[in-house]
């Protein structure tokens, strides 16, 4: 808590400091370098990479034949080939690109909901910065945008290891100002963000090359989740939606007669609250998460759920476990 | 609908207490959470209400009002009178013998009688709207007022008509007309509406009725405490002085000794009453006592009235009396002398004034005094005189006929002697009387009267009416006779005397309410009216007012009703030019038995009713039981409607 009263104070932050914000347990890290993005086959970088590319090119990895034509370069000519047949065939590689990755952040106001650690919008820039620090040691290249009505800010893509410092002072920037703003009270009503679609409708502000986008948020919205999802599968991404709920969302303790606000709206609905009328909400709460799931497996989309409550690091085995991250 | 407990209706102070404590309620403790989104999914149908969201804040305060109003309405036992289920035809009999004029300071001074109609018109109400209803008042004869009707306007209209009687009641003849008019109605009934007080409740206990009897007792049959007159009469001074004495006796009849005041009223011919005595009588309880009060003045007529004590009946505390003796009558005697007749006319009571038909008459002054004329013969002479004749046709004549022997005369073949019906001549019978002459006058000339008497079948006496003067004429002489020599000579002359005095100071004397009386009318009489002078019954305004005529029915020979209230009437006879030729005074007064033991419990009434075996009595109550239903239950029921109408509202939080 000190690193981050500090990290409030000056305009920027040390690298140091903000590795400090990020993960205070730093082992985490070492296990982050092992790990990298499954991406299925929508890579196409710029650059050679690790990943094989679903374009042929020159990697060492035989994709297949096909027959020659003039003005094709004659060293890939198959000559065991033509010397057994008398045909010529050109031998094809795949080849081997980069993978870009695109971690979109929901910083919207329902986000900044949750204590401490728990903090939906911290605990989302966390994991954010951990599998983008993943995919960095990967040699995959990593973007990170924050939004909520619209895009709010965003990183562009990074490359290489080296770029990690970047990365996390970016996700630890994001989450003091949080914070901060958190800690000012409610300044003005906010805007209502009630499609989720809104800010992917915007130009510029999806991929423009395809790769693999993962959506942190907690799908706080009347609408427009379909529609998002298909905006990003449109963009060729392969799409991972990362829904986080707070403990005390998933499972609220609230007791008696209670005035509940909504941090969005700032509309109030008073409650008597009651064992079944809670029992009723844990239900709605499932029912919601099996429908997104439902929406997710329709598309293609991967959907993990994520509790703020639960460990950074037993978050990632899960995403490991769902193969949402490979060892 | 009525309420059986509406004390209950302090417990409604809850429902300020309640909206106090909404006033005073903490409010919602404010906690922020992320979003609606999941919260409204378990809170539906937010978005359907919202045009109540206004009214939604009152809600929860409204519907435990309206909870808390039905659980007090539950409390007060609300009920519903609803219509009787009983079928059938009804006889609603009213009891209106003089007892039921009773009032007490309980009930608000009102008479048992009111109490009986209000409750007969509440018993009408509560009937189904097809039910035929007879109404039968109880009465000296039975009344049907209305029979078979179902139009309950029409009903209370009757009701409304209904007098007290103060006669003597027939009411078990009233009980066993409503049987019979029931007769042949499978499910009729008898309602009686009665105080209990039945002279006749041993009878009326022997009937076997058919029907069923539902018995409504009034003011629950209480004792009535009363003080009455029963008796009230006028002594009068010999010596003519204007000293005469009253006698009253008064009969407590409440259940504690008491002391009343007793004042006597006196009122002179013509005038006003005025109070000339008073006495103060003490009896004991169920005692009599009486009192005397001197000095009163001549009066035409005396009122004695009681005031104070325990008294509740006020239909006996009055009474009339007439002086026993009437005022001595002058008579103007024009004879030659007839001793006999004289001393006869000094028995009768008569001042004779003795003229000599030779004489001038007299003077108007002396003619003043003068009640009526006796002409003992001389008769067409002094008629003819203009002198004489005015002050004869001015005065009642009773003409004597001196015969001479000749034209106009005649003689009795035999001593055979008829006699007609009539005051002049009852009890004489003319036996071992010797009249050796009678007068033959002309037909025209006593036109005016009837024979009541024939001698051997000639006329002897002539009696009626002439200009509305008493007008008599003996055919014979007197003299010529030895009629005076008999036992029944003074009867006659003094029978004679009062036909001349003509009744019409003669008063009528008292009669109960509604009683035949015998009076004689004048020949000439075409229409008699009953002037209300006073009355002395309850007062209810029905009883009609003072002042007040009514013309009395003539069709009865001789027998005519006495008004139906107490008090003091005038009776005024006209004749065919409408005018007054006569009038005299009735004293009407309640049936003393209708109103004496009244503080004793009635003997309880209880016809054998031979049809229904459980007895119509508490077949009736059970009936009245039914009629009531109990509102309770819904009340409750509609509590229970509203408090989980309010438990939804307060799940699904419907209350900002």
């Amino acid at each position: 808590m000190n690193a981050e009263s500090g990290a409030v104070q000056g305009p920027r932050m040390t690298s140091e400091e903000a590795l400090k914000l990020l993960f205070p347990d730093a082992s985490v890290l070492s296990r982050l370098e092992r790990l990298r993005f499954s991406a299925g086959n929508r890579i196409k970088g710029t650059l050679a990479g690790k990943r094989r590319s679903s374009q042929l090119g020159g990697s060492q990895e035989f994709a297949d034949y096909r027959p020659y034509s003039p003005g094709d370069d004659i060293r890939r000519i198959d000559w065991n080939v033509y010397g057994r047949t008398g045909r010529a065939f050109m031998r094809q590689y795949w080849d081997e690109q980069e993978l870009q990755a695109h971690l979109y952040v929901d910083v919207s106001r329902s986000m900044q909901y949750g204590e401490g650690a728990a903090n939906k919008a911290a605990y989302a820039l966390r994991l954010a910065a951990a599998v983008g620090y993943a995919a960095l040691c990967a040699e995959d290249r990593v973007s990170v945008t924050l939004y909520s009505s619209g895009i709010e800010e965003s990183l562009p893509l990074l490359r290489g290891r080296a770029s990690s410092a970047k990365l996390f002072q970016f996700a630890a920037e994001a989450i003091s100002e949080r914070e901060r703003a958190s800690s000012v009270p409610d300044s003005e009503p906010a805007l209502s963000v009630s499609n989720m679609a809104e800010p992917f409708l915007k130009p510029g502000s999806l991929p423009r090359r395809s790769g693999t986008a993962w959506l942190f948020t907690d799908a706080m919205f009347e609408e427009g989740i379909e529609e998002a999802l298909l905006a990003f599968a449109a963009a060729g991404q392969k799409v991972a939606l990362i829904h986080m709920l707070s403990p005390e969302e998933e499972d609220p303790t609230y007791s008696g007669e209670l005035r509940l606000i909504d941090s969005e709206l700032r509309t109030g609905k008073e409650v008597a609250v009651g064992h079944r009328l809670l029992a009723d909400y844990r239900a709605a709460v499932d029912g919601y998460k099996e429908e997104l799931k439902r929406i997710c497996a329709e598309r293609g989309v991967d959907y993990y759920f994520v509790s703020t409550a639960v460990p950074l690091h037993e978050t990632i085995s899960g995403l490991l476990a769902a193969g949402l991250l490979r060892g | 609908m009525g309420f059986l407990s509406a004390a209950s209706a302090w417990f409604a102070l809850a429902l300020p207490a309640i909206a106090a404590m909404y006033i005073l309620k903490r409010t919602y403790e404010n906690t922020e959470i992320s979003s609606h989104l999941l919260w409204r999914r378990v809170l539906q149908e937010q978005e359907a209400n919202r045009p109540w969201q206004r009214l939604r804040s009152r809600w929860l305060l409204l519907l435990q009002l309206l909870a808390t109003l039905l659980l007090v309405l539950a409390l007060m036992g609300p009920y519903m009178k609803g219509a009787s289920h009983a079928s059938g035809d009804a006889v609603l009999l009213i009891d209106r013998s003089a007892s039921m004029t009773a009032r007490s300071a309980e009930n608000g001074g009102v008479t048992r009688f009111e109490l009986a109609l209000r409750q007969a018109e509440r018993w009408i109400d509560e009937q189904a709207g097809n039910r035929a209803i007879t109404i039968v008042a109880a009465g000296a004869l039975p009344e049907v007022l209305v029979a078979k009707e179902s139009n309950k306007a029409e009903l209370k209209r009757q009701l409304g008509t209904i007098v007290p009687f103060y006669g003597k009641s027939d009411n078990a003849a009233a009980l066993s007309l409503s049987d019979s008019l029931l007769q042949g109605s499978a499910e009729g009934s008898i309602v009686l509406f009665t105080d209990g007080h039945w002279t006749d409740a041993a009878e009326g206990n022997k009937l076997g009725l058919q029907a069923a009897l539902d018995l409504h007792p009034i003011d629950d049959e209480k004792p009535v405490s009363n003080w009455a007159i029963i008796y009230f009469g006028i002594a009068s001074d010999p010596s003519g002085a204007g000293d005469n004495t009253a006698t009253i006796t008064v009969r407590n009849d409440s259940a504690s000794e008491g002391t009343i005041a007793v004042e006597i009223y006196a009122a002179a011919d013509g005038g006003e009453l005025q109070l000339a005595g008073e006495a103060s009588v003490n009896a004991a309880a169920g005692e009599w006592q009486s009192a005397d009060v001197g000095g009163l003045p001549d009066a035409r007529y005396y009122k004695a009235l009681i005031r104070g004590g325990d008294d509740e009946v006020t239909a006996d505390n009055a009474m009339y009396a007439f002086p026993s003796v009437p005022r001595t009558t002058t008579a103007l005697l024009v004879s030659e002398g007839n001793l006999f007749l004289e001393k006869a006319l000094l028995l009768a009571g008569v001042k004779p004034v003795k003229i000599s038909p030779d004489g001038a008459p007299p003077s108007a002054e002396q003619a003043e005094s003068i009640d009526w004329i006796i002409l003992d013969g001389s008769i067409d002479r002094l008629r003819n005189d203009k002198e004489w004749a005015k002050l004869l046709t001015a005065h009642p004549l009773w003409m004597i006929d001196h015969p001479e022997a000749g034209d106009a005369a005649a003689a009795p073949a035999h001593t055979r002697v008829e006699t007609k019906d009539h005051p002049v001549v009852s009890y004489i019978t003319f036996a071992d009387t010797f009249i050796g002459r009678f007068a033959k006058p002309a037909v025209e000339e006593v036109s005016w009267g009837e024979q009541v008497l024939t001698y051997g079948g000639i006329p002897a006496i002539y009696a009626g009416v002439s200009g509305g003067k008493p007008q008599l004429r003996f055919t014979f002489d007197l003299q010529n006779s030895d009629l005076p020599l008999r036992p029944e000579f003074p009867v006659l002359i003094v029978q004679a005397s009062e036909w001349m005095s003509g009744g019409s100071r003669q008063e009528l004397g008292s009669a109960e309410a509604d009683q035949h009386i015998e009076l004689a009318l004048r020949s000439d009489t075409e229409q008699a009216v009953w002037e209300t002078i006073e009355l002395a019954g309850a007062g209810l305004p029905s009883e009609g007012t003072k002042g007040e005529t009514r013309i009395a029915d003539l069709s009865g020979s001789g027998q005519f009703a006495a008004p139906s209230v107490p008090g003091l009437y005038k009776l005024i006879e006209r004749n065919k030019a409408g005018e007054a030729t006569a009038e005299r005074l009735l004293a009407v007064t309640a049936n003393a038995a209708e109103l004496s033991g009244l503080h004793a419990k009635p003997e309880q009434l209880n016809p054998a009713v031979l049809q229904g075996e459980a007895g119509g009595d508490s077949a009736a109550n059970n009936d009245a039981a039914a009629g009531r239903q109990s509102l309770v239950i819904w009340a409750v029921l509609f509590m229970l409607l509203v408090m989980a109408a309010e438990w939804e509202v307060y799940r699904r939080g419907y209350t900002s």
